[in-house]
C-alpha cells in the first residue's frame, strides 16, 4: 500500500511538474506573440505620426527595427530554453496521440466506382490545359511573376 | 545500466524523426533549393520557375526554385481579360488528381512547419464539432480572395490584385518578407514597409500562436490550396485507401486522427497515414493506383487469438524476411533521393545558365514589345562591343558599364560641350551672359592687352557660373549624391528622351510594371504632378524588358501625359539606376543630374511632391 502510494505521489508529481512546464511554455509562447505584435502597431503609429511631419521619412527603419526587437530577446532565449530542456526531459503532451473524445464518430467508408476512369479523364484534361497554357503565355506570365519580388504580395507596404 | 538504456531507447522513439518527417524535410529543401538566395539576398529567377511547386511556398521567398501555385492562380485570374489562365490550372488538376491531399500531409513546407510548432509541449485543443465547422472557411476564403477578388478587380479595373497573398498569407510574410529583411543587404527594403506589413505580421504572428495549440491550424482553416487539393481527394492516384472489405467501421481511424475528418480519404484528410497503426483490421494502406506504397504496421500475428505457435513462428519469419527486404528498398529509394537532392542543389545554386544569364539580362524569348523600338545610347560614349550590342562606355569601362563612384566622372566637359551649355542654360544665365557682353562692349576705354585679358577671363567665368549650375562633378552612379550615367530612351510617342538634355530640371524616373499593381495605382500620382510643374520638372515612367501584356495597349485609355518606354532587352537602364526587380522603384535627379532619392516602394502623392521640392531647393 505504502508503494503504490509513493508511486502515485511520484507520478502525480511529475504530472504536476510537467503540466507546470506546459503552461510556463504556454505562457511564454503567448507573451512573445503579443510583445512581438504591439511592437509592430507600435513602430507602425510611431512611424505614422513621424512621417506625417516630414513625408521622406519611413515607417520602419533597420535601426527601429531592431530597437523594438530587443526586449523580445530575453524572452526569445527563454522559450528557446524551454524548448531544449523539454526535448532532453522529454517532454511530450501525450494528449494529442489519444482519440478523441465526445466527437460523432460516423465512420461510411465508401469507395468511388470507376475511379480509374476519372483520373485517367482528369490527367488528359490537366495535360491539355497545360499545352494550351504554354502556347497561349500562361506559362510566361507565371514565370514574370516568379522572378519579380511582389512587393504586395509578401507585405512590403 | 538497463534502466538507463531502456530510458534512452524510449526517448530515441519518442523524437526519432518518422519517415513522413524525413519525407517533409526533404521535401522543404527541394522546394526552397536556390541556398544562394539566402546569402546574397536576391529571388531565384531561373527558368524552373515557369514551374509551380506543388506545396505552398511563397515564391518571393529567397531560396524558392518554383512558383506557388496559389499565388500563380490568383495572377492567371486576374489576367482572364487578356489570357484564360488553362496552364495554372492544368498543373493544380495535375497535382490535385495525382496526389491531392497527399501533398499537404508529406510535401508541403508550410505544414511541416505547422507541424513543428506543434510539438512545443503546450495545453493543446482537440478537434470537435467547432473546429470541424471551422473547417469549412477555407473554403470561403478560396471563394472570396483567391478567386472573386482577383476576376473581379482584373476584369473590371484591369489591376492584378492577388487578395490572399497581399492580405493573408503567412508563408508570404514569413518566407518573403522576413527573409529578405532578414538580410543586411536588403536594408532598402525597409523603407517600404507600413500598414500592410503591419497587419500581416499579426496575421502571421497568430497564425503562428494557433498551430502551437492547434494542430495544423492553418492547413485545416485557412488554407485556400489545401481546400483546392481536397476537392480530390476521394480519386486521388497516391494516397490513402482504405480496403472496405476488411473494414469494420469501428472509428478508430477518426477518433485517432487529427484533422477533421469524418472518414479516412475525405477532403479533409491529409493522406498522413498515421491511421494505418491504429487500425486493428489492417485496412488501410497508402497506394500509387493498385501498388501498395505503405502497409500498415500491425503486427497481427502476435495479437491473433486461436493461433497456434507454430502459425505464429512462420508468421514472424515471413514478416521479418518482409521487414528485410522492405528496409533494403527504402535504403536504395533514398540513397536515390538524396543523389537527385544533391544534383539539384548543385544545378540551381552553380550550375543553371537560366540563373546567370539573369544576373546581367532578362532576356526573353518572345518580347513582342519589349525593347524593340527602344535603344539605350549614351550621350558622346558609344561605342559597341564584339557582340555587337551597344555599351555605355565612360571614363573608365566596368563590368556594367558605367564609372564606380569615387573615379572620374562620367560626364565630361568638353570645349564643344561648353558652346553647346546654351541648350542648358535657364534664362536668368543667359541674361547674366548678355549683359556681361553687353557691358563689355560699352567700355570706351582702349583695350590693352590686360584688360583684354581680364575681360575674356572674366568672359569665361561667368560661363563657367551658367555651366556650374548644371553640370555636375559628382561620380557616376545611382547612389545618392551621384549622378546617373546619361541614357536616352525612345518612348512610345516615338520622341526620345535624353538624360543629358534634362540638365537644368528635377528629373523622376519610376520603374514599374503591368504586372504590379502599387506600381499602377501610383501611375496617377505621377501624372498630376507632371501637369502641375511641367515647366521645370523631366519624367520618364520605364517598363522592363519582361513584359506580359503590352505596356502601349495597357496605357491606351488611361489618358496619362509623362512619357513612357520600356527598357532595352539586357535591362540596362534598371542597371544604371541599381534596380533589384522589385517595383515600384522611383529615382529622383536635381538640376545637375544628381541623385537626391532611389528608393523601392510605392509613394504617395505627398511624398511625390516633397521629393520634388526637396530636389529642386538642393539646388536653390
Amino acid at each position: 500500500m505504502f508503494l503504490l502510494f509513493i508511486a502515485h505521489e511520484t507520478g502525480t508529481r511529475s504530472m504536476t511538474k510537467k503540466k507546470t512546464f506546459m503552461i510556463l511554455q504556454t505562457i511564454v509562447c503567448i507573451l512573445l506573440t503579443l510583445m512581438l505584435s504591439l511592437s509592430a502597431v507600435r513602430l507602425y503609429r510611431e512611424g505614422t505620426a513621424r512621417k506625417a511631419q516630414n513625408p521622406l521619412e519611413s515607417i520602419y527603419t533597420p535601426e527601429n527595427v531592431a530597437d523594438a526587437l530587443a526586449p523580445a530577446v530575453p524572452l526569445f532565449l527563454i522559450f528557446a530554453g524551454l524548448q531544449i530542456a523539454g526535448l532532453v526531459l522529454g517532454v511530450k503532451n501525450e494528449d494529442s496521440e489519444q482519440p478523441a473524445r465526445g466527437s460523432r464518430i460516423r465512420c461510411e467508408q465508401t469507395a468511388l466506382k470507376r475511379p480509374a476512369l476519372l483520373q485517367a479523364v482528369i490527367v488528359v484534361v490537366a495535360v491539355i490545359l497545360i499545352i494550351a497554357g504554354i502556347s497561349n503565355g500562361g506559362a510566361r506570365d507565371v514565370l514574370v511573376k516568379a522572378v519579380t519580388i511582389c512587393s504586395e504580395c509578401i507585405g512590403l507596404g | 545500466m538497463a534502466d538507463t538504456s531502456r530510458q534512452n531507447t524510449s526517448w530515441q522513439q519518442a523524437f526519432r524523426p518518422t519517415t513522413r518527417r524525413l519525407v517533409q524535410l526533404y521535401s522543404a529543401l527541394l522546394h526552397n533549393a536556390y541556398l544562394k538566395g539566402f546569402i546574397s539576398g536576391e529571388i531565384y529567377k531561373g527558368n524552373a520557375k515557369y514551374t509551380c511547386v506543388p506545396g505552398f511556398n511563397c515564391y518571393s521567398c529567397p531560396g524558392a526554385v518554383g512558383a506557388c501555385p496559389l499565388g500563380s492562380l490568383q495572377n492567371a485570374l486576374a489576367s482572364t481579360g487578356h489570357r484564360a489562365g488553362w496552364y495554372v490550372i492544368g498543373i493544380l488538376l495535375l497535382f490535385g488528381v495525382t496526389l491531392g491531399r497527399t501533398i499537404c500531409g508529406w510535401l508541403c513546407p508550410l505544414g511541416l512547419i505547422q507541424e513543428l510548432l506543434h510539438k512545443i509541449p503546450t495545453p493543446k485543443i482537440r478537434k470537435s464539432s467547432i473546429t470541424r465547422i471551422l473547417s469549412w472557411l477555407k473554403y470561403v476564403i478560396l471563394a472570396v480572395f483567391v478567386i472573386a477578388i482577383p476576376l473581379w478587380y482584373g476584369l473590371s479595373q484591369n489591376l492584378p490584385l492577388p487578395a490572399f497573398c497581399k492580405y493573408i498569407c503567412p508563408a508570404g510574410t514569413f518566407e518573403g518578407a522576413v527573409g529578405h529583411l532578414a538580410n543586411p543587404a536588403n536594408a532598402s527594403m525597409y523603407s517600404m514597409l507600413g500598414i500592410l506589413f503591419t497587419r500581416k505580421w499579426v496575421i502571421m504572428l497568430v497564425i503562428g500562436l494557433a498551430c502551437i495549440f492547434c494542430y495544423r491550424s492553418f492547413c485545416r482553416f485557412i488554407c485556400p490550396l489545401g481546400a483546392i487539393y481536397g476537392l480530390f481527394n476521394r480519386f486521388n492516384i497516391i494516397g490513402v485507401k482504405v480496403d472496405t472489405e476488411r473494414c469494420n467501421h469501428c472509428g478508430a481511424c477518426v477518433r485517432h486522427c487529427e484533422m477533421d475528418v469524418k472518414c479516412v480519404g475525405d477532403h479533409e484528410c491529409i493522406n498522413c497515414g498515421k491511421c494505418m497503426d491504429v487500425c486493428k483490421q489492417e485496412a488501410i494502406s497508402i497506394k500509387a493506383g493498385s501498388i501498395t506504397l505503405k502497409e500498415p504496421l500491425y503486427v497481427k500475428g502476435s495479437r491473433h487469438k486461436g493461433a497456434n505457435h507454430s502459425e505464429k513462428s512462420t508468421r514472424s519469419g515471413s514478416m521479418d524476411a518482409d521487414l528485410k527486404q522492405t528496409s533494403r528498398r527504402s535504403r536504395i529509394i533514398w540513397g536515390i533521393a538524396l543523389a537527385v537532392l544533391c544534383a539539384a542543389l548543385l544545378w540551381f545554386n552553380v550550375l543553371d545558365p537560366s540563373v546567370n544569364r539573369s544576373d546581367h539580362s532578362m532576356k526573353t524569348s518572345d518580347s513582342s514589345t519589349g525593347g524593340k523600338d527602344s535603344a539605350l545610347i549614351p550621350a558622346e560614349h558609344e561605342s559597341e562591343t564584339e557582340s555587337g550590342s551597344t555599351e555605355i562606355k565612360t571614363g573608365s569601362e566596368t563590368e556594367s558599364g558605367y564609372t564606380e563612384s569615387g573615379t572620374e566622372p562620367g560626364y565630361v566637359v568638353s570645349e564643344t560641350d561648353m558652346g553647346n551649355t546654351s541648350s542648358y542654360e535657364t534664362e536668368p544665365e543667359t541674361e547674366l551672359k548678355a549683359e556681361t557682353e553687353s557691358e563689355s562692349a560699352m567700355e570706351s576705354k582702349p583695350a590693352t592687352e590686360s584688360e583684354s585679358a581680364m575681360e575674356s577671363k572674366s568672359a569665361m567665368e561667368s560661363e563657367k557660373q551658367s555651366a556650374d549650375i548644371t553640370e555636375s562633378m559628382a561620380p557616376v552612379g545611382h547612389e545618392v549624391g551621384n549622378q546617373l550615367a546619361d541614357f536616352t530612351l525612345t518612348c512610345y510617342d516615338g520622341s526620345k528622351f535624353h538624360l543629358a538634355e534634362t540638365r537644368g530640371k528635377v528629373t523622376i524616373i519610376n520603374l514599374w510594371a503591368t504586372y504590379c499593381t502599387p506600381c499602377i495605382k501610383e501611375l496617377p500620382y505621377f501624372n498630376d504632378l507632371y501637369l502641375e510643374y511641367k515647366d521645370d520638372l523631366a519624367m520618364l515612367i520605364v517598363h522592363p524588358s519582361l513584359v506580359t501584356d503590352d505596356p502601349e495597349e495597357f496605357l491606351a485609355d488611361k489618358g496619362y501625359k509623362m512619357p513612357f518606354a520600356t527598357d532595352t532587352d539586357e535591362d540596362t537602364l534598371n542597371k544604371i539606376v541599381g534596380g533589384t526587380g522589385t517595383l515600384p522603384q522611383t529615382i529622383v535627379l536635381n538640376k545637375k543630374g544628381e541623385v537626391t532619392y532611389n528608393k523601392i516602394g510605392s509613394v504617395t502623392p505627398q511624398l511625390l511632391e516633397a521629393l520634388y521640392h526637396d530636389a529642386l531647393s538642393e539646388h536653390d
